[in-house]
């Protein structure tokens, strides 16, 4: 039996896995993890909680929320730091919206539950977008080096892959629509108010991705959006 | 990923460097550009750097300093000339800010013999390239800037054609609207054109759109 584990946050990106997965790959299981690390908001989990519905055998949301009270100096997990804006932090070194080696923490907990499920595959949201906002745990030298960790491993080889690490926004955005992701039901946003900010790097990329996919994103913004600007049509 | 900057005064450069410290306080790098004689001071040190120590001949007799703050890249976590910004080559200076992603890619297709590990490295190789296959200074730049997939704001001085250029492909970059760029936003400056070429004129000290790159960047940004 073919087994693999998907960490899904409830964002645009684990999300497009979550559908690709299910649509084009062959798992006759596929187990669900959603991590409450004492974030800023909830809402991205709620989404999580809607997306998996009829697609996972089985879903956990696993509480680590010792995170926040560790890693001080993310705006994610700190809510006295305020997020940061994508005007304000492209090309910065490491920005304080990056959580202390949070991918590495979440994939180790998806491997160990891997084996423990024996489970040969581990899938991981990073895409091309992270190394460029800063994320070097969503680079490609970090997944093949998480891997040769792995690899260490003498019984349960357990593979990580990441499908969307090479391709961008607007191709993620693709992959959604051909996979008929609900994108109503994600949330991108790191700051978590009622409508996205539109400004954070999160929205950044995410509006760029529907932008050049001439796609109306179904989120509600804070910002205004001019989408007949762009050409932008509702997703059917 | 670190920190760009530059302006055609001494006083306002010497602001702008204390304020892009923030952006990287691995290594700093200074070109100076005088247009007539095309004279040069370069300076590359680990750290940061007094600018009152430089030589009193610097201040006030160049009609463009240009800074670099550097922030380790995770390939240069020692400090070393060959390793750091501005890189170099030919006819080239140049510093950047950001990442190249492809950068084994472009390495491996265009240039096999280049090695250096910080991606940026390979920008003026490739300017050099395309300068000595017969395109202008400008045309060199947007070739190579039209096939990275990554971030980049950075300056480039040519020595052959004696001109200055600035590219924005993603990372910020602000200017005044005159002769002042930063990667931070200063008071009274606005973010540059995305994926845009832009040329500092020496003749009227001023900053002026070329051209547009044919790249997208990854970030939907609304100031």
């Amino acid at each position: 039996m073919k087994k693999c584990v998907i960490p899904i946050s409830g964002g645009l990106d684990s999300t497009v896995i979550l559908n690709h997965v299910h649509k084009n790959y062959d798992f006759d299981e596929i187990h669900a993890l959603s991590f409450d690390y004492g974030q800023r908001h909830k809402k991205e989990i709620n989404c999580a909680v809607d997306q998996v519905f009829g697609k996972v055998k089985s879903f956990k949301t696993v509480k680590i929320d010792f995170i926040s009270q560790l890693f001080s100096t993310s705006s994610i997990t700190n809510p006295d730091i305020d997020v940061a804006e994508t005007k304000d932090v492209l090309g910065d070194p490491q920005t304080v919206n990056y959580v202390p080696n949070r991918n590495t923490i979440f994939l180790s907990i998806c491997t160990g539950y891997a084996e423990s499920l024996g489970a040969d595959t581990v899938f991981h949201g990073s895409a091309l977008v992270d190394s460029e906002a800063g994320y070097w745990d969503g680079s490609k030298e970090f997944l093949t080096s998480i891997n040769k960790h792995n690899s260490l491993n003498r019984r349960d080889k357990i593979k990580i892959e990441a499908p969307l690490i090479e391709l961008s926004k607007k191709e993620i955005v693709k992959l959604g629509i051909d996979c008929g992701v609900d994108f109503t039901k994600t949330w991108t946003c790191y700051k978590g108010q009622d409508k996205a900010c539109g400004t954070c790097p999160a929205c950044s990329s995410r509006l760029q991705g529907f932008i050049l996919n001439k796609k109306i994103d179904p989120l509600e913004y804070s910002i205004n959006i001019d989408w007949n600007k762009f050409d932008c049509e509702p997703i059917i | 990923m670190c920190g760009i900057f530059g302006s055609n005064n001494f006083s306002k450069y010497t602001s702008l460097y204390e304020i892009n410290k923030q952006r990287g306080t691995f290594a700093f790098g200074c070109l100076a550009v005088r247009e007539d004689d095309q004279d040069m001071y370069i300076v590359k040190r680990p750290g940061n750097i007094d600018l009152e120590h430089l030589p009193s001949h610097v201040e006030n007799n160049y009609d463009v300093y240009l800074g670099h703050t550097q922030a380790p890249t995770s390939n240069a976590r020692e400090y070393d000339v060959q390793t750091s910004h501005p890189f170099e080559y030919k006819e080239w200076l140049v510093a950047h800010n950001g990442i190249i992603n492809n950068y084994e890619k472009i390495v491996k297709q265009h240039v096999p013999k280049h090695k250096n590990p910080v991606d940026s490295s390979v920008l003026p190789v490739l300017f050099d390239k395309y300068q000595k296959s017969g395109m202008a200074a400008y045309e060199s730049i947007m070739e190579t800037m039209n096939q990275l997939k990554g971030l980049a704001a950075i300056w480039a001085y040519n020595k052959l054609e004696n001109k200055l250029f600035l590219c924005r492909m993603g990372s910020t970059l602000h200017y005044d609207g005159e002769n002042t760029f930063s990667s931070l936003k200063l008071p009274g400056t606005e973010l540059m054109d995305d994926n845009t070429l832009y040329e500092f004129n020496f003749k009227n000290s001023k900053i002026t759109e070329i051209d547009k790159l044919s790249t997208q960047s990854e970030f939907f940004i609304i100031e």
